[in-house]
């Protein structure tokens, strides 16, 4: 037994782990749970394990599967954001009278972020109206996201929300215009933390704060929580906000044991308030600290290559075969984008025909555009392999599926008198009625009127030749349809409509959903999504249904609410090959044989996103406040960016990475981002050596 | 063979019951994970509200159990916006659950391992005094079930057994089911080592069962009442309208009533 492991099966110290990336820590932390959970007397005393997502939970929950002791276990795999808003849920009568809310003896409403960013649009709106904001150009859901991240940025790092437009301005070095749009954000965020307070809302900034600065520090609630946990295993700390190391310092001393587990580099989420350098804290508190290195031959070359790739003063002492024996482009530079998809397509093919398992493969880009999606599916289709696409922050309103029930709900609420594009309706009769094509939905669109609202007409109220048009099986399923239509118009509140939509028509045979499996999931989560939208209306009975609906359809049709939700399945998938942004990738904590890197001469790789109205780094908990934000540290900021993504997908690859080059990118422009230059300069090294040689 | 239950698979009440109405929505529902949001009844908008008041109501008792004030409670539950639950909790606090002595944990979870399967269940409040458990079940249902059903059902029988297996206690354990709008009349259910040992064995073979079948064999009810408040009825081709209130018979009200009430199987995740 290595001395590692000695130390993790033990259930009275407490250890900080720490490493690179996929060198078992994880693995590690799963033999501690396996530990408590056999052993009866720790089992049943409280175990949290505390991951930063939900993605990261599904490797513990399969711990518990290969328990096999007739004893109790109490397990909590939680997100702090989950206990933090269970918390404030059940000790809500404590502090609701001293918080300032207006309704104190009634229950709260939780609000999403995509709830939170519809009320800030209700606030935003009419300071829009009047001028505020007007020299950001920003989309109003941007606007409202950025908005919303500043309150929660406060939070989570620990100082009034009042003080945001400050913060920034003190740090700020260009025009004076700038600061005005500080001011008009900080206006903003005050008007929606009361318009919360006055309606019960609580978004997920009050949330935390409301678990810092009061339950935590009422008796009966801090004696609950550390009564409930006396072992903890706290993986991925590096991932989270510094509040949550606060949390877990304060529970330390009432701990039996704890496993504090850091990955070296990473810290992905720091534009999120992740802070890696807060999570090392732990290592001067617990009693043991195990570094964990891997020291075979090829994860030490993998650790120079990442070295020299980053640093251009270092010399490479690699040759070029050597480097691309790892890292190497995927085939011929092409000199359009979709040539080079193409050439992925081919190498893809190559490599599953050798042998490889889909699973093993992950496509990456720092944005993936619809396009590119499809064309690699497209492509890879042709020889019957499949490609799934992991997009968590995509917009609702992508999915065709969700078209279709926007559709019809529109069409079966004429009150609304939302619009319709022809374009779409003619697409989506074909979509849905399976008897249909493009021709005879296109003829009936072409009898609808202009006027609004929009109204499908009957076959009899079809002129007699588009009539003519139709087989009796069409003008059968077209009569069910209007029938149906007919039956259940303003039909509220609106997840009952969809859930009718979807059981009587669209999953019944002859229609698009039935026996659909993807239909199921995709309105599960429309209807799920407009019910968190309705629960954020809260308990008041004088709600009107059409207004909420209708805002609901307008913004899932503006984008504003996004497909966050990520089926666990989705991860464990070995029969596809994965298509992902960067970011998703590095928080799966999954590794591969193969990487294929797109849009390599992108800046996307490294650069914040433009985020004019707030900042991950200057409203962080180490920012010097007073300091500038100048144009050298932006640079050193994308330089440690791009730095902590090469050293975090070397580390989950195991085999190669194909680097996807083209001329021309997917807007058509020569790029030469940092990570193309970088790549080039180790290259260009090496050959030097070569010739030296 | 290869079992179809996916490896890391709970047993709980909810998952057998639904076996036992029908092999193919437990498959649906937990193999495939297919998810079909169709109406299970044109009520459903009811059996929300319902469970939304149950919820508070239950939330409002682990409050009081864990030591909240009961006046800041009784003021909560005047401000509920559905004001059963100001009846609810005035009824409980009169009853004598509300003076229960020994050692008592609400909203306790179990989960362990019977026979290599792993099972959960939550009970609302779980008692230990002189030499006995005993588990409270708080109900908010809309009709009082009868007892025959009660001794039948796959919760009144389980919940015993996960106790005294996870415990790993031979002590006779109570079960007492509370019906809210029945304060004065509660099932209590009392079973000696005997009793659990069997329904222990049952449990067994209904999981082996469970875990040994193909996918074949996960084939659809021969009983088409389960279809109508079922949310796969499109996908089985067994029906358009779901089932109206007065279409229900009471025993698939109840079934109803505990598949809103107690899908929570996997409270302690994230």
């Amino acid at each position: 037994m290595n001395p590692e492991r000695n130390l993790v099966l033990s259930s009275s110290n407490k250890i900080y782990l720490h490493g690179e990336a996929s060198i078992g820590k994880t693995s590690l932390a799963c033999q501690r749970l396996q530990y408590l959970l056999s052993d009866s007397t720790t089992a049943d005393q409280g175990i949290l394990v505390l991951v930063p997502q939900r993605s990261h939970a599904t490797i513990y929950q399969n711990v518990v599967a290969s328990i096999n002791s007739p004893h109790n276990f109490d397990l909590s795999i939680l997100t702090m954001s989950s206990l933090v808003r269970r918390t404030v849920d059940l000790f809500w009568p404590l502090i609701s009278n001293i918080s300032g809310f207006y309704r104190p003896y009634e229950p709260p409403s939780f609000l999403t972020l995509e709830t939170s960013q519809y009320y800030m649009g209700r606030i935003v709106d009419p300071l829009l109206a009047k001028g505020y904001f007007s020299t950001v150009s920003l989309s109003r859901n941007r606007l409202l996201g950025q908005l919303v991240d500043n309150l929660n940025k406060a939070a989570i790092i620990g100082f009034p929300h009042t003080e945001i437009c400050d913060r920034l301005s003190e740090a700020w070095v260009g025009k004076d215009s700038q600061k005005r749009v500080y001011e008009d954000a900080q206006e903003a965020i005050n008007a929606f933390r009361s318009f919360c307070l006055q309606n019960n809302l609580v978004d997920y900034s009050l949330q935390v704060e409301l678990f810092k600065e009061m339950l935590w520090q009422n008796p009966l609630c801090k004696n609950y929580l550390t009564q409930l946990y006396k072992h903890l295993i706290y993986d991925n700390a590096e991932e989270d906000p510094p509040y949550v190391h606060d949390f877990v310092a304060d529970l330390w001393e009432d701990l039996q044991s704890a496993l504090v587990i850091q990955d070296d580099y990473a810290g992905y989420h720091s534009f999120l308030g992740a802070d890696p350098n807060s999570a090392t804290r732990f290592k001067s508190m617990a009693q043991e600290t195990i570094h964990l290195e891997n020291t075979n031959d090829f994860a030490q070359q993998k650790r120079n290559l990442a070295n020299i790739f980053i640093d251009f003063s270092k010399p490479v002492e690699f040759k070029v075969e050597d480097i691309h024996a790892f890292i190497s482009p995927a085939n011929q530079r092409a000199r359009f984008y979709p040539e080079m998809l193409q050439q992925i397509a081919e190498s893809i093919r190559t490599k599953i025909e050798d042998g490889v398992s889909p699973g093993e493969i992950v496509i990456l880009s720092p944005f993936l555009s619809d396009a590119t999606i499809f064309t690699l599916k497209t492509e890879l289709s042709k020889h019957n392999i499949s490609l799934r696409a992991l997009r968590p922050s995509s917009s609702l309103n992508d999915d065709p599926i969700i078209q279709t029930l926007l559709f019809f709900s529109i069409i079966c609420h004429p009150e609304w008198e939302i619009p319709i594009d022809p374009y779409r309706i003619t697409s989506t009769i074909a979509y849905a009625l399976s008897s249909f094509d493009l021709i005879r939905s296109h003829l009936i669109t072409q009898e609808i009127s202009p006027k609004l609202p929009v109204q499908l007409p009957t076959f009899e109220n079809l002129s007699e030749n588009v009539q003519s048009r139709f087989s009796d099986e069409q003008q059968a399923q077209w009569n069910t349809t209007m029938a149906w239509i007919n039956a259940n118009l303003s039909v509220y509140p609106l997840d009952i409509f969809f859930s009718k939509l979807f059981g009587e028509l669209l999953s019944q045979p002859g229609f698009a959903f039935h026996q659909d499996l993807e239909s199921g999931s995709s309105t599960a989560q429309l209807i799920n999504s407009f019910k968190k939208f309705r629960h954020a209306f809260g308990y008041q009975l004088d709600i009107d249904q059409e207004e909420m609906a209708k805002e609901f359809i307008k913004s899932v049709q503006s984008g504003l609410l996004a497909a966050t939700f990520v089926p666990d399945e989705q991860d464990d998938d070995e029969n596809s090959v994965l298509i992902t942004p960067v970011m998703s990738f590095l928080g799966l904590n999954k590794i591969v044989d193969y990487q294929y890197w797109l849009n390599v001469g992108s800046s996307g790789w490294y650069e914040r996103l433009e985020q004019p109205l707030t900042h991950p780094i200057v409203l962080s908990r180490h920012w010097q406040r007073g300091r500038k934000w100048t144009a050298e540290d932006d640079l050193a900021f994308s330089k440690q960016t791009l730095e902590k993504y090469i050293r975090g997908l070397f580390n989950r690859c195991r085999k190669e990475i194909f680097l996807g080059l083209s001329d021309y990118s997917e807007t058509g422009q020569e790029e030469k981002g940092l990570l193309l230059l970088h790549y080039q300069a180790l290259i260009r090294r090496a050959l030097r050596n070569k010739e030296d040689d | 063979m290869k079992t179809q239950v996916p490896h890391n698979f709970v047993f709980s009440q909810s998952n057998l019951q639904t076996y036992l109405n029908c092999r193919y929505k437990f498959y649906l529902r937990y193999i495939q994970k297919l998810a079909w949001p169709a109406q299970t009844t044109i009520d459903d908008l009811r059996f929300e509200e319902d469970r939304n008041a149950g919820i508070r109501f239950h939330q409002l008792l682990h409050q009081y159990f864990i030591g909240f004030n009961p006046e800041l409670l009784i003021r909560m539950a005047e401000n509920d916006p559905d004001s059963r639950v100001l009846v609810w909790f005035q009824t409980f606090l009169a009853s004598p659950y509300a003076q229960l002595q020994g050692k008592l944990e609400s909203e306790k979870t179990i989960t362990t391992c019977v026979d290599d399967k792993n099972f959960i269940v939550k009970y609302d409040l779980l008692q230990f005094k002189s030499g006995q458990y005993t588990i409270y079940d708080w109900k908010t249902s809309n009709k009082v079930p009868n007892r025959e059903r009660l001794i039948d059902n796959i919760q009144t029988r389980l919940y015993p057994v996960i106790l005294s297996e996870a415990y790993q206690t031979d002590l006779p354990i109570r079960l007492i089911i509370w019906e809210i709008i029945a304060p004065d009349a509660p099932f209590i259910f009392s079973f000696s080592s005997q009793e659990l040992k069997r329904n222990a064995q049952y449990f067994k073979s209904l999981c082996d069962e469970i875990v040994s079948l193909e996918k074949t064999d996960f084939f659809k009810t021969a009983n088409t009442r389960q279809c109508k408040i079922c949310e796969y009825r499109s996908h089985c081709n067994r029906g358009i309208t779901p089932a109206t209130f007065e279409d229900l018979e009471e025993s698939a009200l109840t079934d109803l009533e505990d598949y809103w009430n107690t899908n929570r199987d996997d409270a302690n995740l994230v």
